[in-house]
């Protein structure tokens, strides 16, 4: 099944026919959960070794995992016949950092509550985006 | 044949009268004795009374209540009784308010014997209307209606009345036009590709317009697939819960696409029904509007959401936008099936060609193409005038 927001549909009754996704279903699909999953586990093996500059480490592996979010998220929503989700791709991969701020240092150095807020906050409101691109 | 007051009725009989003595120019005894003698009474019945009057308003109305309560019906003029002869005497000098009362209570006791007369009451007073501000002992509930012996649960009557609307009144008319233009509305089922819409009729009675995405995704491409299509009109949930059969009638065989256009463009295709059809004379085309709808306006759906039975989506101020003279969206309800369903305005004629549904940051909107847009493209194959 495509990861790609659906925000346009046809009414027929042929297989191709896909619900339209609700706020909750937009919500839940601009997560990269299987990217996220794979930067806790990547800082945790960081934060575990030792004799490695473990900040240096961690941003190198954010940067990577940034790209490579935004172009998984291509990969799972490309659909024959329609644009880049390039909506989708943008939120994912804002989405990916926001995580990364809200599981805290290392490598980001920044106050727990705020980045919790902060996910918090972005997680409800990109809800509301709508991809023109469905 | 009258009957006894109830003791409801009679307080408020004495209430009406003694205020209408109290308040006359003539004083009290005077009303009561004019009140007698307008009633058509026998000599010897206004002799009884003469020289009763105590002028304690309450004492002399109800002692004139119980007096006439026991009389029946007026000798002089039997289309009354006596009772009813004062009261009938005392209606032109009341208000609107306690003239229904007494009317009512003329009415419900049968004072008066004269079917004529009760009808003239009747229809004067709106008799039902104040009658059933009574209950059926008589007690007064003005502004009420009778006790009703509610077996439900509370709680769920009133979570109902916060979170439902009142029933809508549908106009039986509106709904009546709602069912003839269903006649020219038909399921379409494509054989090659197991899709279904739906199509509706246009003025030639051989032509159908449905939606290009609705048959396209067959093998041999929009014209093969075209030739295993079938119509399917008045297919409709039977009283079992079943689905009626209707009548099918496959493409016409030598021409069955007449005109396309893609999806992303105007999505429609113009297709041919077998000759067949034109004998069917009950399947009959709704008329079509050219002109753009204005924005709040309603529109209604004749569609087969799901693929299955046709059923009708009422939308009051339906109408969102309008956008570049192509295409309408409103809010409605369809589903996957309904592509292709005409779209009508409140007067039952088609304005588009409901085709997509898209999201909104909450909630759907539906999306139509015009057929302001669509016509030209498709009025050479329409007979004159269509």
């Amino acid at each position: 099944m495509s990861r790609r927001i659906v925000t346009t549909q046809t009414q027929a009754t042929t297989g191709a026919a896909q619900p339209l996704d609700s706020y909750f279903d937009r919500v839940i699909k601009y997560i990269p959960a299987d990217v996220v999953a794979a930067w806790v586990t990547v800082r945790g093996l960081v934060i575990g070794a030792a004799g490695v500059p473990k900040q240096t480490v961690l941003w190198i592996a954010f940067a990577f995992l940034l790209a490579f979010t935004a172009y998984w998220t291509y990969r799972n929503t490309k659909v024959p016949d329609k644009p880049p989700a390039t909506t989708q791709i943008i939120v994912a991969t804002a989405a990916f950092a926001v995580w990364v701020i809200a599981l805290g240092n290392p490598p980001v150095n920044w106050n727990a509550l705020y980045g919790s807020l902060l996910l918090i906050a972005f997680t409800l409101a990109s809800g509301v985006i709508v991809p023109k691109e469905g | 044949m009258s009957t006894p007051l109830v003791p409801a009725e009679t307080e408020a009989l004495v209430e009406i009268l003694a205020d209408q003595a109290a308040t006359s120019f003539a004083g009290p005894q005077r009303f009561f004795k004019d009140l007698v003698s307008r009633a058509n009474l026998p000599r010897n019945f206004r002799a009884a009374v003469a020289g009763v009057w105590t002028g304690d308003t309450s004492v002399d109305a109800r002692a004139l209540l119980s007096w006439a309560s026991q009389r029946g019906t007026n000798p002089t003029d039997p289309s009354v009784t006596v009772l009813g002869a004062l009261l009938k005497g005392l209606l032109p000098d009341l208000g609107l308010e306690q003239r229904a009362e007494v009317s009512a209570i003329i009415y419900r006791r049968q004072l008066f014997n004269d079917p004529g007369l009760v009808e003239r009451l009747v229809s004067g007073m709106q008799v039902p209307i104040a009658a059933a501000r009574m209950d059926t002992s008589g007690a007064a509930v003005d502004g009420h209606g009778p006790d009703i012996d509610w077996r439900g649960t509370e709680d769920a009557v009133q979570v109902q009345g916060l979170l439902r609307a009142d029933p809508e009144w549908l106009d039986v008319g509106f709904l009546s036009r709602a069912i003839a233009r269903a006649a020219g509305v038909c399921r379409v089922e494509v054989g090659a590709t197991g899709a279904r819409g739906t199509g509706f009729l246009l003025r030639s009675r051989d032509l159908v317009l449905t939606n290009h995405h609705v048959i396209d995704g067959g093998a041999g491409g929009l014209e093969a697939t075209a030739k295993t299509v079938q119509f399917r009109f008045g297919c409709m949930t039977l009283a079992d819960g079943g689905e009626e059969r209707g009548l099918a009638f496959a493409t016409h065989v030598d021409t069955p696409l007449l005109k396309s256009s893609p999806t992303a463009e105007l999505d429609y295709a113009l297709l041919r029904i077998a000759p067949a059809i034109l004998e069917a004379e009950s399947l009959q085309p709704a008329p079509l509007r050219l002109a753009e709808p204005l924005g709040k306006s309603a529109l209604h759906l004749l569609q087969h959401p799901f693929g299955g039975p046709m059923k009708v989506a009422f939308s009051s101020d339906a109408v969102t936008d309008v956008l570049g003279g192509r295409l309408v969206q409103y809010v409605s309800r369809s589903a996957v099936g309904s592509s292709g369903a005409p779209c009508f305005d409140d007067d039952w004629q088609v304005i588009a060609l409901h085709h997509a549904e898209r999201s909104r940051v909450f909630g759907v909107i539906r999306e139509g193409i015009l057929l302001s847009a669509i016509l030209p493209e498709i009025r050479v194959f329409l007979p004159p005038g269509a």
